[in-house]
């Protein structure tokens, strides 16, 4: 077995200051700078390993629980902590403030990840030609072409969706789905090339990435012009000090959060120290590029609008279409999964694509392609539809957030009580702040919205006076969409 | 080497976590020096069963009701826990219960065999359209006595979204008749409502069977209960009848009809034969949300219909 040994550096090039007329072209604080020892902690190789292994631990423990636990969801540590804490905390926090670091520390591709190294921390050198600079097991084929795209994990997300309240419900199928990622993602890096299942068919990485590009941080290099002039390309390629990027992202240029795993190896990849993580403004970018991310944000912005009829509207009928495995009616559940891929796939994109041309005859812009500004404009319902859930999740976790307490202390639901919490009895936290959180939140929401759809109207259609009569349109339709969500937030 | 040792360390550090969580996730409860009988309530199946039940067979199969057995002058440790809903746990005869047993929590109980014979337990939460038949049996078996009967079915099991009963020519029946099997009014009433469920401590002993209903209607001639049935399948309003009423003893048919429809729609406690005994497990409940007007009609209509005129 070979050991990674560190490789002998070249000397570090003039800083970027001195060869650049400005100073940084990046927008945000150096936070590898402004942080002391951040940089040496995101370097450490063995910390993604200390982070999976910390939730595969968690994640061992809802499996058990969700196999051998009570197949009641609410006291079940499966449902309450994965369906409620755990997305609370990925929607709310992680990635508004931290884009995909869920991503670093996701147990689920580990093991493939793991087998396809042959190693958990370490990295396993090559001999060959620079293309193989690390090794690894397996085919290592390239992902089919036409599939190199998110349509799989925006059909994914959209089936796991239109059976949520199997899936947030009953534990074994939350288990079945999250042990079968694992299998899958097992089997797939097999085959293919570094983290093929998260970058292709993870659902949860679809809306992440899209939702990453509004997040505060982001990694990005110090000096472009360095990395032009640097010919190794460790972080694409690997070295001794670690692998390539498993995400296929070339960091030297890279502008967009979207597909950026947050692995850190091209941190450590990097022989000058030229890439960092920055904290920049909320919603700092706003290119989508493709049909495949617009139609990610349309299915994010539609199902949270289906999740609040049925989740927090007052038909109870609708409720048992969806939960028909319960009440039986599976005529209803055809209906309700049609009605709910028919408004992510057909209503909510013609919607946008009328408001679009609308606007594209307002703004005198036969120049500018339909398809151009249907696809740039979807970056509308991006900060929009991340507000929309997290104003959603609020209650989940202000009125079940007390089943976390006795989940805690008893994660199977089988009468122990580790904790001495068990016996704490549901009840509602601060009930009636929710919809006076959730109001707010959505006006925030419907602000960005609007003003990054400006943005992208003046990068489309050039001066004001074109750009806003183009954006009047979507304007519209993003107010009315928000006055919806109000209607069941805090209607 | 150094580098070797890490990855030795780290995956023998994930082969130990995942095995010892495996481990240690699957807890050997104390039984305090007794024999421990674990009961699982099942809504959807109506039963408490001694059948593991967990995430990974719950949803796909049905689980057999559990009959209890014990020799007199034993003490055993009941452990009931819930695999659903809210249920409840009672023994009149023996002076166990009533208990609430929520999801997720184990309620112990110890069931002394006072004395030889079959007693009933029931469920005394209304936990789902098969609660009413939530009942089972303990046998406590003499001294020297080996089991070896089957207990007879103190409830049948339930049949909610089962078979559709064999049709009659009265459309209104057919429906009384759904219904009767599937709000669980036979598990207490008896089939066809023909009676004979013991009710511990009530002061008629049995649930009272319902067969008869055409006497306690007044009702004395076959002609009287088909011409009866006939205007309730037309959904005739039989306390406003624009012809004459159709026999004699009509009026007092139409307030034993009445009193009828509201013992089905309001309920009624079961009265105790001894006052200061436990109270009877079985009472009728209250309907009226859960059935409309014509749904009690249609009860009352397939009761009608069983009484036995040729006997």
């Amino acid at each position: 077995m070979q050991v990674a040994s560190t490789p002998k550096r070249p000397p570090a090039p003039a800083p970027a200051a001195a060869r650049s007329k400005h100073p940084s072209d990046r927008a945000g604080v150096d936070l590898c700078a402004a942080i002391p020892g951040l940089r040496a902690v995101l370097k450490w190789r063995p910390l993604q390993f200390w982070l999976m292994w910390a939730n595969l631990v968690c994640f061992a423990v809802f499996i058990n629980a969700g196999l051998f636990g009570s197949p009641v969801g609410s006291h079940n540590i499966m449902i309450v902590f994965v369906w409620i804490l755990w997305w609370f905390l990925l929607i709310a926090l992680l990635v508004p403030f931290l884009s995909r670091f869920w991503c670093t520390m996701c147990p689920l591709p580990a093991f493939g990840e793991w087998l396809q190294r042959l190693r958990l921390i370490g990295v396993w050198p090559g001999s060959g030609p620079a293309k193989h600079r690390t090794r690894s097991l397996g085919l290592s084929r390239a992902w089919p072409r036409a599939l190199q795209n998110i349509w799989l994990q925006n059909g994914g997300f959209l089936g796991l969706a239109v059976c949520s309240a199997l899936l947030v419900t009953r534990p074994i199928v939350s288990t079945v789905v999250l042990g079968g990622m694992i299998v899958l993602a097992l089997g797939l890096a097999l085959v293919y090339r570094q983290r093929a299942f998260c970058m292709y068919l993870c659902p949860v990485s679809g809306f992440l990435g899209l939702y990453s590009m509004t997040s505060t941080v982001a990694v990005r290099v110090k000096d472009r012009a360095l990395c032009r002039g640097h010919k190794e390309k460790e972080c694409l390629l690997g070295c001794a000090a670690g692998y390539g990027c498993p995400w296929f992202q070339y960091v030297g240029s890279m502008e967009r959060n979207n597909y950026c795993g947050m692995c850190f190896e091209c941190f450590k990849t990097c022989p000058h120290d030229n890439v960092t993580l920055y904290l920049r403004p909320f919603c700092s970018e706003t290119g989508i590029k493709g049909v495949d991310e617009a139609f990610k944000a349309f299915i994010m912005v539609a199902l949270a609008l289906v999740y609040s009829v049925t989740l927090l509207g007052p038909w109870g009928v609708v409720k048992d279409w969806a939960n028909a495995s319960e009440s039986g009616h599976w005529g209803g559940f055809a209906l309700y999964a049609l009605a709910v891929v028919g408004l992510c796939l057909v209503l909510f994109p013609a919607l946008h694509l009328g408001a679009v041309a609308l606007g594209r005859r307002l703004g005198g812009g036969p120049a500018v392609r339909l398809k151009a500004a249907f696809v740039g404009f979807a970056y509308t319902w991006v900060p929009l539809g991340l507000l929309a859930w997290i104003a959603f999740s609020v209650p989940l976790l202000m009125v079940n957030g007390a089943y976390i307490l006795s989940a805690l202390s008893d994660p199977m639901g089988r009468g122990a009580d580790f904790f001495g919490t068990a016996t704490v009895a549901w009840h509602p936290i601060l009930p009636e702040w929710v919809p006076l959180l959730q109001a707010p939140l959505l006006l925030v929401g419907l602000f960005y919205a609007l003003s990054k759809s400006l943005q992208v109207s003046r990068q489309l259609f050039g001066p004001p006076a074109r750009a806003v009569p183009a954006v009047l349109p979507v304007w519209g339709l993003a107010t009315a969409v928000t006055a919806v969500f109000m209607f069941f937030f805090a209607g | 080497m150094r580098a070797l040792l890490h990855e030795l360390f780290a995956a023998t550090l994930v082969t130990v976590s995942l095995v010892g969580i495996s481990a240690a996730m699957q807890p050997e409860p104390a039984t305090r020096g007794m024999r421990v009988v674990s009961l699982t309530g099942v809504k959807k199946d109506g039963v408490f069963t001694d059948e593991k039940v967990d995430g990974t067979n719950y949803w796909r199969r049905s689980f057999r009701r559990a009959t209890v057995v014990l020799d007199e002058g034993e003490t055993i440790l009941l452990r009931l826990q819930s695999a659903d809903v809210t249920h409840g746990f009672y023994v009149p005869e023996l002076g166990v219960g009533p208990v609430l047993i929520e999801p997720g929590k184990v309620v112990e109980l110890e069931l002394q065999g006072k004395r030889a014979g079959l007693f009933t337990y029931y469920c005394t939460a209304v936990c789902g359209h098969c609660h009413y038949y939530m009942q089972g049996t303990i046998r406590v078996l003499g001294r020297g006595r080996k089991d070896t009967e089957t207990a007879a079915a103190v409830a049948p099991g339930c049949r909610h979204g089962g078979e559709r009963p064999a049709s009659t020519p009265r459309a209104v029946v057919d429906h009384g008749q759904l219904l009767f099997a599937s709000m669980g009014c036979e598990s207490c009433h008896g089939p066809r409502g023909s009676g004979g469920v013991r009710n511990y401590n009530y002061v008629k002993d049995v649930v009272p069977q319902n067969n008869l209903l055409a006497e306690r209607l007044q009702l004395f001639e076959p002609d009287d209960a088909e011409t009866v049935l006939a205007l309730i399948d037309k959904g005739a309003d039989l306390a406003a009848l624009e012809t004459t009423p159709p026999f004699k003893t009509y009026s007092r048919f139409l307030a034993q009809y009445k009193a009828v429809q509201d013992l089905i729609k309001n309920g009624n406690r079961a009265g105790k034969k001894d006052p200061a005994g436990p109270a009877p497990p079985l009472s009728m409940p209250a309907w009226r949300e859960q059935l409309t007007d014509r749904d009690i009609e249609s009860l009352i209509a397939f009761l009608l219909a069983q009484f036995p005129w040729d006997e």
